[in-house]
């Protein structure tokens, strides 16, 4: 057995990413963007996809430049100490109150769909408490566990698509283009930030093997995240219809609850409940664990690790505040965070980038 | 520190039992099958089929484990807080979570407050979606209590099978939750519901067997209750009654298969006093083409089928005889021809709306959700020039290639 070196490798890397955006279709992100996309909503992550590829390209760049830093101390390196600050500290708040929001539709998903008599509460507090365990078994426990849980969980969405199989109804996807062209392009962009998570990932960069695994692991995760969730929109719309999936509260749970093999054997959603519960858990791990990272280099702290408990706490009583998921996710989430951010991960890779070019340049000349 | 933790995992282990939500199964009262009915001021009459899990059980104890079920019923101001109401005479925690079928009762479904009352059910986290809604004539109460299935053990599994014999003579469609309250969010088509009746009022003189609408097929013996032909659902309200013939009809110009192969008889042709019977096959789509983009919206569908002759009892040769065989496959593209124009014009008249699922065909013309909805198909449908054509192919003739020759036996 080797040593281990707290470095984790591509495959490990690759399992993190997808699990973390993958699974945002099995949750009220799928609901958000069925609400605009409609009978097209399945297009508007691929339009998405399309929009990341150049803030992603850029960060690669400059992880590339800059070789063992993370994307925090790449923002100090080129944007300086106050400016730099100010550019770490929103993309905490920004992942914090993401976090918070993720962990009440969470808890609310569990409580709602299979729970109804136990307190919201109290999923909140076990998701929290869970995540934190994992999270502070490190980066090595984390990737380990997302490569283990990846294949397990892949399989399930298969059997799931299987399953529901006999309730697909192409005809629901027409009319094509929904909303229409012109409005797809525009939430194409706007919600482009269900895949900025893999800007965030940058703060990772240090922990990988090396920067091939790194890209290689990030390019593949991006592809297959925008194919699954582009594929489960697909399957909502031709399962449920379009408005009805945009009333349905959870639609992977319902979808879940169709899923059936044969007259007799109905009720299989257990099985899937339990590879979502996992997955959701790691996820919330994960970010438990980046948060920690980019507060502790925001604020040029020496350990980073004794944050993750107070950081899971913290987002477990910001979870609390939203009276119900119209407010907290439909309201802040969807018009707030996901609707203005995307400014904040398209131009700042970007940004970052030129001016780190304009100053090698200008370092060339003036030598 | 190893066995704090140890310690600390076995208490979790507990909390998988679930606290708050942990269910007993001999505390729950399962609900099979709920009656709706209407009563005075707005409230609800609701009639509960609850099972006795002991009775059902197959290997369990002999001796005298009681009714298969128990009927209630009682009034309510609306279907949620029912399930509470009822436990002050009924021990057990109500379940809905084996469900299987919502009677609602014509009067109930005829008025405009049915889908107020309805609806909660589409919240409810036990009810399934495939539960089945069956429209009946008379009260829903009454048919609950009279349905009395003497080949079954338990009410329930009376319908259970009876969903698979649907299927198989489509004389009554598939009618579940899920899809009644899709076709209505979608508001381009009707709903068609089974139609059923325990009290019994044969019709002598219908010509044809599958002309009948539940009640009217005249039996003696069995079971009282009667599933056949299908109430008519738009807008979450029920607007009219389709005969058998009329729902097989409908079943057969949907876009998709979704008849099995079920038995009919066609007049004879050449011997008016004797009917051919067949087995209808239904392999392949039809084939629907709409022009909608003029005024008035064209709609061109071929419903191609396979027959398998059955039972000539005029004994004429139509098998071997193939000026006969044209005579009967005109004589039968006629009659369907006839049929099916009838109840489109009946759509078109009476429901103005279709229950052929024709909305999901047309929604392949339009490129957005404006222009589409702009369309509003329900309101063009009844202004539409449709054309049917049936292709009929008579394919298998069942064990016999010939008939009896009478004349020659009898000489």
């Amino acid at each position: 057995m080797e040593i281990s070196d707290g470095k984790i490798d591509r495959r490990e890397f690759f399992a993190i990413i997808v699990i973390l955006i993958a699974s945002k279709f099995t949750d009220l992100t799928a609901t958000i963007i069925l609400r605009t996309g409609r009978t097209a909503a399945w297009i508007l992550p691929i339009i998405s996809f399309i929009v990341i590829i150049l803030p992603f390209l850029a960060t690669l760049a400059l992880l590339k430049r800059f070789k063992k830093k993370n994307f925090i101390e790449i923002i100090y390196a080129i944007a300086g100490k106050y400016l730099g600050f100010v550019i770490a500290i929103s993309l905490f708040f920004i992942l914090l109150s993401a976090t918070a929001i993720n962990l009440r539709n969470y808890a609310d998903a569990v409580s709602t769909m299979f729970y109804p008599n136990t307190p919201v509460a109290f999923f909140i507090l076990l998701g929290a408490v869970v995540s934190y365990f994992i999270a502070n078994r490190g980066l090595e426990g984390i990737g380990r566990t997302a490569s283990l849980l990846l294949p397990c969980f892949a399989i399930s969405l298969l059997l799931l698509i299987v399953l529901t199989w006999q309730h697909f109804q192409d005809s629901y996807l027409f009319p094509l283009l929904g909303p229409g062209v012109v409005a797809l392009l525009k939430d194409g962009l706007v919600y482009s930030t269900i895949f900025a998570d893999i800007i965030v990932m940058a703060v990772l960069f240090p922990f990988v093997k090396d920067y091939r695994s790194y890209r290689t692991a990030s390019i593949r995760g991006l592809i297959v995240s925008a194919f699954l969730v582009s594929l489960f929109l697909l399957i909502y719309i031709i399962v449920f219809d379009f408005h009805p999936a945009t009333v349905v509260n959870h639609p992977f749970h319902q979808l879940n609850r169709r899923a059936q093999l044969g007259p007799f054997i109905t009720n299989v959603e257990a099985i899937f409940f339990f590879f979502w519960i996992l997955a959701k858990t790691l996820r919330f791990a994960i970010y438990f664990y980046v948060m920690a990272i980019i507060l502790g280099y925001s604020l040029t702290l020496k350990e980073f690790e004794p944050l993750i408990l107070p950081l899971a706490g913290l987002t477990a009583m910001l979870s609390l505040i939203p009276e119900n998921i119209v407010e907290g996710t439909l309201d802040f989430r969807d018009n707030f965070l996901l609707q203005r951010s995307w400014l904040y991960f398209i131009t700042v890779p970007i940004v970052l980038w030129f001016i780190s070019k304009w100053r090698e340049k200008s370092k060339d000349e003036s030598l | 520190m190893r066995v704090c933790k140890f310690i600390f995992l076995f208490l979790l282990l507990i909390l998988l039992m679930g606290c708050w939500d942990r269910q007993e199964v001999e505390e729950r009262a399962l609900v099979m099958i709920i009656g709706l009915d209407i009563a005075e001021k707005g409230m609800l009459e609701i009639t509960y089929d609850i099972a006795n899990a002991a009775a059902v059980d197959p290997g369990g104890g002999g001796g005298d484990v009681g009714l298969p079920s128990e009927t209630i019923t009682f009034l309510a101001p609306d279907f949620v807080s029912a399930r509470d109401i009822v436990n002050s005479s009924v021990s057990r925690e109500i379940s809905f979570l084996h469900l299987r079928v919502i009677v609602v009762s014509e009067e109930l479904a005829r008025t405009e407050e049915f889908i107020h009352h309805f609806s909660p059910v589409l919240r409810d986290r036990e009810i399934r979606r495939n539960v089945e809604i069956i429209v009946s004539q008379e009260k829903a109460e009454e048919f609950i209590r009279n349905n009395n299935p003497k080949l079954e053990e338990r009410p329930y599994s009376f319908f259970e099978h009876m969903e698979s014999r649907w299927r198989e003579t489509s004389l009554t469609p598939l009618s579940i939750l899920d899809k009644f309250f899709q076709r209505m969010e979608e508001d381009a088509g009707v709903f068609l519901a089974a139609y059923a009746t325990a009290e019994v009022n044969p019709v002598i003189e219908k010509p044809t067997e599958d002309e009948y609408i539940a009640g009217e097929f005249p039996k003696l013996g069995g079971n009282p209750t009667q599933v056949l032909g299908s109430a008519v659902f738009k807008k979450g309200k029920m607007i009219g009654v389709l005969t058998g013939e009329e729902t097989r009809l409908a079943l057969a110009l949907r876009p998709d298969v979704e008849t099995d192969p079920f038995l009919v008889t066609y007049p004879d042709p050449i011997d008016e006093d004797y009917k051919v019977a067949f087995r209808v096959h239904k392999e392949q789509h039809n084939r629907i083409k709409m022009n909608l983009k003029k005024d008035v919206p064209k709609i061109n569908v071929t419903i191609p089928l396979t027959l398998e002759l059955l039972g000539v009892p005029s004994l004429i040769n139509y098998i071997e005889d193939p000026n006969n065989m044209e005579v009967l496959k005109d004589s039968i593209t006629a009659y369907l021809q006839g049929k099916a124009e009838a109840l489109i014009d009946r759509t078109q008249e009476e429901f103005m709306a279709e229950p052929f699922k024709w909305s999901q065909v047309a929604r392949r013309q339009f490129w957005t959700l404006k222009e589409y909805e702009g369309y509003h198909w329900m309101k063009s449908y009844p202004k539409a020039e449709i054309s049917i054509s049936f292709e009929i192919e008579i394919s298998e003739f069942g064990r016999q290639l010939d008939s009896l020759d009478l004349q020659k036996i009898r000489d």
